[in-house]
């Protein structure tokens, strides 16, 4: 399938998921006041991928801020990889936040914690 | 001045004011102004900021976000024709920064609207953990409970009804901040 390419705007991130390799990358700042407007074709694309993924998926997130609707739809993005995991694919989160930013920690923190999925963390 | 001054003195018109450390606006507030005015109080906020902790910057940002958002957010979903006049104001004072938001109530969300703040403002610290990290993953109000949780602040409401009927929300959140450079 096409790799999905969105380019960063006043309130939302880059998506850059490249369906070949498996390297996924969410960059910047997410506050927009309609999340789900943006967030719901990631999702609906990272729905198609987890039905014929590439050999390996790393997600990496790198997000500099969090709005509480953009919050959510994080949730439901990582959700949308589940499959990989059930599927027993090579599949890791890496989490990325800015160096003292305990608010975006915390929030991988729970997602890992209460998805079960497989994250790593990295201070920048 | 507080929000219920304010709205009385702005009544005739729409405003939006800047001074060198006030972003003022007055009139209707949906999901497309809020983007715009959330980016004015980006770059406006960045000025003062300089020296203080990420998390502090970030969390005085994304209080502001919260407020606005929330704000436009019960207009989107309340008004179909057009929206009512709205009140933003973020000031920044010497160790404080003052976020204030007034908005139009239908008479019908009174009640609700009252219990849900009230309820949010009686909750202990763990209470208040635990409210958060519930509503990250499935409920509501998540926004609301992101601006109780903001360290060394304090979020405070009330709800008027004016001459005319009308029921107004007020909300204010204080912050207070170390250092300054403007």
């Amino acid at each position: 399938m096409e790799p999905l390419k969105i380019e960063p705007f006043l309130q939302t991130p880059e998506i850059d998921f490249d369906s070949n390799t498996g390297d996924f990358k969410l960059t910047g700042k997410s506050y927009p006041a309609d999340a789900i407007e943006f967030y719901e074709p990631v999702i609906k694309w990272v729905d198609e991928y987890v039905k014929s993924p590439a050999t390996r998926t790393q997600l990496v997130c790198e997000i500099e801020y969090l709005n509480s609707a953009s919050q959510k739809q994080i949730v439901e993005l990582l959700m949308a990889f589940k499959p990989l995991q059930e599927q027993d694919k090579d599949f890791i989160i890496h989490w990325k936040y800015e160096e003292g930013d305990d608010d975006i920690l915390s929030v991988g923190e729970l997602i890992e914690h209460e998805l079960e999925l497989p994250f790593s963390y990295e201070e920048f | 001045m507080q929000s219920q001054e304010l709205i009385e003195v702005e009544l005739e018109s729409s405003s939006l004011k800047r001074s060198s450390n006030n972003l003022f606006y007055w009139g209707p507030i949906g999901h497309q102004f809020s983007d715009c005015f959330l980016t004015m109080g980006n770059v406006f906020l960045q000025k003062y900021f300089e020296g203080e902790s990420v998390k502090k910057i970030k969390g005085i940002f994304s209080s502001f976000v919260e407020m606005v958002q929330n704000l436009a957010d019960y207009n989107e979903g309340t008004y179909s024709n057009g929206f009512p006049q709205s009140l933003v104001s973020i000031e920044v004072l010497e160790q404080e920064v003052v976020i204030l938001t007034s908005n139009m109530l239908e008479k019908k969300d009174v009640a609700d609207i009252e219990s849900r703040f009230s309820n949010l403002l009686s909750l202990n610290g763990s209470e208040l953990i635990e409210a958060h990290n519930h509503a990250i993953l499935k409920g509501q109000s998540l926004g609301l409970f992101m601006l109780k949780k903001m360290e060394e602040s304090k979020l405070s409401f009330e709800i008027n009804e004016n001459q005319i009927g009308e029921f107004w929300l007020n909300l204010k959140l204080k912050i207070k901040y170390g250092t300054t450079k403007n």
